[in-house]
């Protein structure tokens, strides 16, 4: 997030996308996470727990493996951890309950793994309190983006940061001042406070009831559609290409997520 | 004539010819209608008043005339006035009119030829009556009858269940005999009602599985268990039985007269045939349906056997070259072999959507409709595809701001597989474009190769429809998931080959009450 003036990049190989800057240190898929994160990954099956902890292990995580709720509770109440994998399905209960009954002492970063067609899952894991999540099956390049993110919003964020930059997009907070590729864009207030709202969370998933609390406050539940119109035109104001948007994602029946790296 | 007996009974032993039915009869003949005794006697009575009043201008002649009237009025009424009146009118005659006057006796053959003429006539004439009234009697019984049969016939030809027969059946029996009726059915070893407010008692309900058992009737008015309240009948064909009417008492103290019983046997006799039927058919479709089932799983588990098997013996190959013969291939190779491995499995997992979709396409989709810009959703579904679109072109004509009510999530399958569907049988550029039609959303997604083959324009979407001569693999699930969605969301789906070549599917979905615009400032 400090690249201020980047070509704009549309969709494309991933090769093309290296002259990019991105958030912190690490690349896309290079090393993330401070060396030596701790995982927590909870799956009861064997053959994912092992791919994921190998690749984990690999990327300098020190991982430790649950194959129920039990475990991972036992494993919580062990030693402190850094980040949560957390399979929905467990043998022994739903994930769902797990991310709730840790909502009650730790902030740890949560990301989900759910299967394909299951959003409202998805939904009910997110508004217990978990971060993110994965859709299975995923690619490693997606575990290390959400992994990152994750990480990277445990740390306090700096909401009121002057300037806040994501690829292309660039939001001066003083002088309420928008621009894409240096160019200037007239958003109007509720677009404004969608983007700057989508910019403090760069790369990270926001549901619809997230955003609709940040722009409307806490009674707005009902306007999910107007939400949908808004992005709309945000998005025909930021992108190149509305209709294949390279920066604000639409994570369908969940909500949406500026990417904080090109595609 | 008071004195004249009110009632009479018989009791008949009445067998039909299949011998399985055996009714004993009990019926009244004579009405009781003690008034029009009263009435008839004093018109006699007056008659014969006004004659003496008028005795000088009426000759003997006249008279028998009028009380010829007389009698034929009375046999109008009913026979037994005829037998009465005849031989009054005689005596009246003879004692108050003919000399010597208020004195019985006949004095000469021209005064008993008179009365002759007139018992003969007299006696004619009730006879004549009698049968008049019978036959027409027996004509409305008959007309009511067929009435009801015919209504009756209609009905249970419409009841496709044994439940509606059942309930066609009761309704009949209760409208025809103004008595409670129930039909019981043959159910987990037990007998149960299917239609019918009767309850009955535990008695009762022995005695209808006795009935049931036996193929007899039984109960009131039949020759088993006569004391029971209600009448039990078999509802059988020849060689089954399939349940049981039980008719409640009637009102009053009168039982069912024959015609009735005949009625209720042939009802009986009809609502067994139509259980027959009702079961065959029943037979018939579960058969026809697992047939399809069976042949619909068979064709299900080899293509899916296919598609499955293909990815999967693709990404092992490669998998397994790159573990045991590494050294042996050049970078290129490798990533070569790594990037099929990715491919396949995500067409896998293509398949599996499908596999998921017509699923639940066919347990019934609840969609969750929301108003969402047709562009947010063809983006995710591009970008779900993108591994499979490569360098394609896909060219947009979406409007912006155009809203239309649908399950983001599920739609985004049908953009999915409409996309995918193009990119397997057609050729780039393929183009997706979307307006409004009036209270519609049209959408279209079209490519430019060599359209759909001839005939296929309806079938494509049928499930495992497989165009003929198609080398591209595939389980033809994707545009029956495609056609399911969207007549689940209350749309259409059609296909056609454009005009300048290419497939269009053209999706048609309702959006009627689009949502005002959103509101630009902050609440």
């Amino acid at each position: 997030m400090t690249v201020t003036n980047p070509p704009r990049t549309p969709p494309g190989p991933p090769g093309s996308s290296n002259s990019h800057g991105n958030a912190g240190a690490h690349g896309p898929h290079g090393s993330p996470g401070p060396q030596g994160s701790r995982v927590l990954l909870v799956d009861d099956d064997e053959q994912l727990r092992r791919f994921l902890s190998v690749t984990l292990t690999g990327h300098d995580f020190r991982v430790v493996e649950a194959a129920t709720l039990a475990e991972a509770e036992a494993a919580m109440s062990a030693g402190p951890h850094d980040l949560l994998l957390l399979d929905l399905g467990l043998p022994d209960g739903d994930g769902v309950d797990l991310v709730r009954k840790l909502r009650t002492w730790t902030m740890v970063p949560v990301i989900v793994l759910s299967a394909r067609g299951r959003e409202d899952d998805k939904v009910s894991a997110l508004d217990a309190g978990a971060d993110d999540y994965l859709t299975k099956p995923f690619g490693v390049r997606e575990l290390f983006a959400r992994i990152r993110v994750a990480l990277r919003h445990n740390q306090p964020t700096p909401a009121d940061a002057p300037v806040l930059t994501v690829g292309p997009i660039r939001v001066d907070q003083a002088r309420h001042e928008v621009t894409v590729d240096g160019n200037q864009v007239h958003l109007t207030p509720i677009e404004y406070k969608l983007l700057v709202a989508l910019l403090r969370h760069a790369g990270k998933l926001q549901t619809y009831q997230a955003l609709l609390t940040e722009i409307w406050g806490p009674n707005a539940v009902e306007r999910v559609h107007y939400l949908r119109v808004h992005m709309a035109s945000l998005r025909r104001k930021v992108e190149a290409d509305p209709a294949r948007p390279a920066w604000l994602i639409t994570e369908a029946g969940v909500g949406y997520r500026l990417r904080d790296a090109p595609p | 004539m008071a004195e004249l007996p009110s009632q009479s009974s018989l009791t008949v032993i009445h067998t039909e010819t299949s011998g399985a039915t055996t009714w004993a009869r009990t019926s009244t003949s004579l009405r009781d209608k003690p008034w029009a005794f009263v009435a008839a006697s004093a018109g006699f009575g007056l008659l014969t008043l006004l004659a003496l009043l008028f005795d000088d201008y009426v000759t003997l002649t006249d008279l028998a005339m009028l009380y010829l009237v007389a009698i034929m009025l009375a046999a109008l009424v009913g026979r037994r006035f005829a037998l009465i009146a005849v031989p009054l009118a005689a005596v009246t005659l003879n004692f108050v009119f003919m000399p010597p006057r208020f004195a019985l006796g006949i004095t000469d053959a021209h005064t008993l030829a008179t009365v002759s003429i007139m018992l003969g006539a007299g006696m004619a004439i009730s006879a004549l009556t009698l049968t008049m009234r019978r036959s027409e009697r027996d004509a409305r019984d008959r007309e009511r009858r067929t009435a009801a049969m015919l209504a009756f016939t209609r009905d249970i030809a419409a009841a496709v269940d044994v439940a509606e027969i059942a309930g066609v059946t009761v309704h009949h029996v209760e409208d025809i005999l103004g008595v409670g009726a129930v039909v019981l059915v043959h159910a987990e070893d037990h007998l149960i009602p299917a239609a019918g407010s009767l309850s009955l008692a535990h008695k009762e309900l022995v005695m209808a599985q006795w009935s049931f058992e036996h193929g007899l009737p039984a109960g009131r008015g039949t020759t088993t268990l006569a004391t029971t309240e209600v009448t039990a009948l078999p509802l059988r064909t020849a060689d089954e039985i399939h349940g049981v009417l039980v008719v409640g008492r009637t009102r009053g103290v009168r039982d069912l007269d024959v015609e009735q019983r005949h009625l209720i046997d042939a009802l009986a006799r009809q609502a067994g045939f139509a259980m027959r039927q009702a079961r065959l058919a029943a037979e018939a479709r579960e058969a026809t349906l697992r047939a399809r089932t069976e042949e619909l799983r068979s064709s299900l588990l080899s293509a899916v056997s296919h598609d499955l098997r293909t990815p999967l013996a693709v990404i092992t190959g490669a998998a397994t070259s790159l573990r045991d013969d590494a050294s042996r291939f050049a970078p290129a190779t490798r990533a070569e072999l790594l990037d099929t491995i990715v491919h396949e499995a995500a067409r896998l997992e293509r398949v599996l959507q499908n596999l998921l979709g017509i699923t639940r396409v066919e347990t019934g989709l609840q969609p969750t409709r929301e108003w969402v810009p047709v562009e947010e959703l063809v983006g995710p579904a591009l970008d779900r595809v993108a591994p499979l679109l490569g360098a394609r072109a896909v060219e947009i004509d979406v409007p912006g701001d155009l809203l239309v009510p649908v399950d983001p999530v599920l739609f985004e399958h049908v953009l999915i597989n409409l996309v995918e569907n193009s990119v397997k049988y057609g050729a780039p550029p393929i183009t997706i474009t979307a307006r409004g039609v009036d209270d519609k959303v049209e959408l279209v997604v079209r490519d430019r190769g060599a359209g759909l083959p001839a005939g296929s324009e309806i079938r494509i979407f049928e499930k495992f429809f497989r165009a003929p001569g198609t080398r591209v693999p595939g389980v033809g699930l994707g545009l029956a998931v495609c056609r399911g969605i969207v007549e689940a969301h209350g749309g259409t789906i059609t296909a056609d080959t454009a005009p300048g070549g290419g497939a269009r599917f053209r999706v048609l979905l309702p959006a009627a009450g689009a949502p005002g615009p959103a509101p630009t400032e902050v609440a």
